[in-house]
């Protein structure tokens, strides 16, 4: 995919030098040079610049030059394309009726690589034996999606697992097809709102688990609360450096009491501490 | 003899009536198909717009559903388009070189090939509105071309064949 996404000049030029296995993230910005992203650290290519047509022709692949079939997912800042592969866009913002209607002179594309990292859940095998609900916290780039991904594939080899994907990125679908591999038992709705799924999905698909990644704002906690009261296990993950910054936001507090375990992640891949609330109430 | 050479000269006023015939019946072809060139333009704007107008099908998929089951030299023309797109060929030069069809004039190559450059790149209001205004500025060449294929294109093929007839006679 990557390399219908980008030109060739910048696709030899990044590639020639890493694998794509090791690159998490591209960044593309009109006039300044190819960064990109691996193990945490940021490289650039000095002397490869991005022109505006690299990123036009990003936005023109990644879209099937169909901007007007994707203009809801622009307007929320992103794109997704093939399996698993996320565009965050910055531009001109367009408004209509006083909401952001589309983005215009992309000058910024974020491409997230998706990857598959087995065996990364390795220290949470207990709380993935329990499974109790699951909040994995860090800030961006640390491996939380990865993570979570990795969650849904072990779970799902026994449990009615019910992914919910808004952005197309934890467990990516390609043409209708699975594109990571999952266990027998596990459903994937992409590119829903989360609301929307956990008002329709939690009744017609009956899961034993909800995996979620980026819980934000009060609406989607208040979900999460909700539903971890029917007695459906939820794994979600957090933006945040710690569990105090958690308890800090009023808004993501009540997270705290609905969920049993906090997987905090300090470094990429790597978790820092695992809180047990049940031992701790104990 | 005499058979022999009244032989030759009937050939030879056949050949002759058969080339005319046929230079006759390729111009007449040539508008022919220059007038379905438009109307095949015309036809792909129609079901473009009402296409992204209720369904938001992804251009590639929509163009080779309108292509299926169509022949012409408009229909090979979005097939190459099809595929520019999938190869992420899309430049100017790419679109103005999609158009290099001889059965399209100049004046019109690069109308087109604005029409086809912009095309995917806007959210589907705008898009549909877009494609409103094409549809509307391709009636002009579509009528032009209807009134030659009418007009130059059938005297062509009756003078072909009339051209033919006096050449037989003249021959024998």
């Amino acid at each position: 995919m990557l390399d219908k996404l980008l030109s060739e000049s910048l696709y030899n030029a990044v590639f020639s030098a890493v694998s794509e296995n090791q690159v998490s993230e591209l960044r593309l910005r009109a006039g300044k040079p190819i960064a990109y992203a691996c193990m945490g650290e940021y490289y650039t290519i000095k002397d490869c610049i991005v022109t505006a047509e690299d990123i036009e022709r990003a936005i023109g692949m990644a879209t099937g030059h169909s901007v007007y079939a994707t203009n809801d997912s622009i307007a929320r800042g992103f794109l997704v394309c093939g399996a698993g592969y996320r565009l965050g866009i910055c531009g001109e913002g367009v408004m209509k009726d006083g909401k952001l209607f589309t983005l215009k002179n992309v000058t910024s594309l974020c491409i997230r690589l998706p990857h598959e990292v087995k065996g990364c859940c390795e220290k949470l095998q207990d709380l993935l034996k329990n499974t109790a609900n699951t909040l994995i916290i860090s800030p961006p780039g640390l491996g939380k999606t990865t993570m979570l991904r990795e969650c849904a594939r072990i779970l799902s080899q026994d449990k009615n697992v019910l992914v919910l994907d808004e952005r197309g990125e934890l467990i990516p679908v390609d043409e209708g097809k699975i594109a990571v591999e999952t266990g027998d038992m596990c459903d994937v709705a992409c590119n829903i709102p989360k609301i929307t799924a956990y008002e329709t999905l939690v009744r017609t698909m009956r899961p034993d688990v909800i995996i979620t990644d980026e819980v934000f704002g009060a609406r989607e906690v208040d979900a999460i609360c909700d539903i971890s009261r029917c007695g459906v296990v939820v794994f979600a993950s957090l933006h945040a450096r710690g569990i105090n910054e958690v308890y800090a936001s009023e808004i993501y507090r009540p997270l705290l009491q609905v969920m049993r375990y906090f997987v905090v992640l300090e470094e990429v891949g790597k978790v820092g501490a695992i809180y047990d609330r049940g031992q701790a109430d104990a | 003899m005499t058979g022999g050479k009244q032989m030759l000269e009937l050939i030879l006023g056949g050949v002759l009536f058969a080339c005319c015939a046929y230079t006759g019946m390729g111009i007449r072809a040539y508008y022919r198909k220059r007038k379905e060139m438009f109307e095949q333009y015309a036809g792909y704007l129609d079901y473009l717009q009402e296409d992204i107008g209720f369904l938001k099908t992804p251009l590639v998929e929509c163009t080779r559903e309108y292509c299926k089951g169509k022949k012409g030299e408009f229909i090979k023309i979005l097939s190459r388009y099809c595929s520019m797109l999938e190869e992420g060929k899309v430049s100017r030069e790419d679109f103005d070189e999609l158009f290099s069809s001889p059965y399209i004039e100049k004046r019109y190559r690069k109308e087109l090939s604005y029409v086809f450059y912009g095309l995917g790149k806007v959210d589907a209001d705008t898009q549909t509105e877009n494609l409103r205004k094409a549809r509307a500025a391709a009636e002009t060449p579509l009528n032009f071309y209807k009134k030659k294929y009418e007009t130059t294109g059938t005297l062509a093929f009756k003078l072909g064949v009339v051209l033919g007839i006096a050449a037989m006679i003249l021959a024998a």
